[in-house]
């Protein structure tokens, strides 16, 4: 072999040790890191903080001494979304590391370190405030990137609907002092109902029972009123009439509320009690006990 | 639909009781020709009463006097003698000269008639007086009402002899007072 045919063989060689070498190297970058899951699925039916199983990461320990193996490896924040485009923002997601003092909304910061240098195991985890629950139900999915590694984690969460219904308090004292003062009679304070809910196809309805004092006298239901009103409205209730309240009847389910109204902010009730009888009648004095039954129903519209 | 929740609101209604009591106008008596008596008249005002607890309705006059000269004027004639004229019953004339009634009618229950007044059956929508120590007028009793409206006549009758008596009847103006009380029967408020 000549010499000129042997440099040009060298750099031949030369080239194809750097074109494998080039190739080497991508297929370690591409492979460097594993997972113990790709998919990542989290349902909510009511607001409680959810927290995923933990994902597991690792380096492969055998390309330790790539490149890679130098670097410490990232989670990029991520966001959630459903089919209609709406999304879940980073604030609403939680992450939990072993690097982080505690669970973490993401967003905090742009990226979260997953791996350290040279550190061949770690772990995070994918969580939710309680809030997120409150998001339109549906399926909001989105892509977990861990730094530029080109596999991806798909994330998918399903917030189902839920109502929740409770009252702040379970009595409620209606006192009237001058009874002749006038024909109807407003009470001071309001009467909170909260409903915690996902969505708005729910109604509350409402019906007396018993309405009777010491001696067995009774209330009829239609005498008792109600209407519906913000709880920051901020009015005197002596500018309130009669004809702005609707009236129980007797052995009837009202509509109290309804989802529509409490999402405009009518989430309370102010009750009001007529005095004004028939002829030559009048309510008797004494104190009048009875129960209002509320019932939470949802709506097959949803 | 589907039932999901059911809550209970304990609720309490406290009615205070009350009464609420209106008189009509006052009571004028005119003897403006004392030598033509013998027959009963009357004047009536009205008594509003509004209640919504069990009350006990009754009343008292104070002495008719005159305040110039302090004198009283007798109520010699009884309250049964005034009755009994007006029910046609034949009396004897009266050694007394003057004599008044009062009593209660409600009015959505009886119709009262000045020259056919009879109790009814039940008395309890007439309520009378008596004449006490001659100079004074007072309930029979203490009328017991149920909650509600009632809506009382005042009627006063009065009668002055017509024979030589009505000249014992001092010329003046004699003023008094009816005071009514109302009471409730379970805690005694007024």
């Amino acid at each position: 072999m000549k010499i000129k045919d042997r440099k040009l063989f060298l750099v031949y060689i030369l080239l194809i040790l750097t074109s494998l070498s080039i190739i080497k190297t991508n297929l370690i970058y591409a492979a460097d890191l594993t997972t113990s899951q790709y998919d990542i699925n989290i349902s909510l039916n009511y607001p409680q903080e959810r927290i995923s199983e933990p994902v597991e990461i690792n380096r492969s320990s055998s390309e330790t001494v790539n490149s890679t193996a130098e670097q410490n490896i990232y989670l990029e924040i991520f966001i959630l979304k459903n089919s209609k485009g709406k999304e879940i923002p980073a604030r609403y997601l939680k992450i939990e590391t072993p690097h982080l003092q505690e669970l973490e909304t993401l967003d905090k910061r742009p990226r979260y370190l997953i791996l350290k240098n040279n550190q061949e195991k770690s772990w995070f985890k994918i969580g939710l405030t309680k809030e997120a629950a409150f998001f339109e139900p549906g399926e909001y999915t989105g892509i977990v990137k861990i730094d530029d590694l080109d596999w991806e984690i798909n994330i998918s969460l399903i917030i189902k609907p839920f109502v929740s219904f409770s009252v702040e308090d379970n009595t409620f004292d209606f006192v009237i002092t001058e009874p002749f003062s006038s024909d109807f009679f407003i009470a001071d304070d309001l009467y909170q109902l909260k409903v915690d809910s996902n969505h708005s196809s729910w109604e509350i309805q409402a019906h007396l029972e018993d309405f009777e004092n010491e001696e067995g006298e009774n209330l009829d239901p239609r005498y008792l009123y109600y209407r519906r009103e913000n709880a920051d409205r901020n009015k005197d209730n002596n500018q309130l009439q009669k004809d702005q309240f609707s009236n129980f009847k007797s052995e009837q389910m009202t509509v109290i509320i309804n989802g529509r109204d409490y999402d405009r902010g009518l989430r309370s009730i102010r009750f009001g009690v007529s005095l004004a009888r028939e002829g030559l009648a009048v309510q008797r004095s004494g104190l009048y006990r009875g129960k209002i039954i509320f019932t939470l129903r949802i709506l097959n519209n949803m | 639909m589907a039932l999901s929740q059911e809550k209970q609101l304990n609720m309490s209604i406290d009615i205070s009781p009350h009464i609420s009591l209106e008189l009509g106008e006052d009571i004028d008596i005119a003897l403006e020709k004392p030598w033509q008596g013998g027959e009963v008249k009357e004047s009536r005002s009205s008594l509003y009463l509004k209640t919504n607890t069990e009350v006990e309705l009754s009343w008292e006059s104070t002495v008719l006097s005159n305040e110039k000269t302090g004198r009283v004027l007798p109520l010699g004639i009884p309250v049964d003698f005034i009755e009994k004229l007006l029910g046609g019953e034949k009396v004897e004339a009266s050694e007394q000269a003057f004599g008044l009634n009062t009593f209660l009618v409600n009015k959505e229950t009886e119709t009262y008639n000045q020259r056919s007044a009879r109790r009814k059956n039940d008395d309890s929508y007439r309520f009378d007086s008596s004449v006490q120590e001659g100079n004074r007028l007072q309930s029979r009793q203490a009328y017991q009402l149920e909650p509600g409206i009632h809506d009382f006549e005042i009627i006063v009758q009065y009668y002055w002899a017509r024979e030589g008596s009505w000249s014992r009847i001092i010329a003046g103006e004699y003023t008094g007072e009816i005071v009514y009380t109302v009471a409730a029967v379970e805690d005694g408020t007024e």
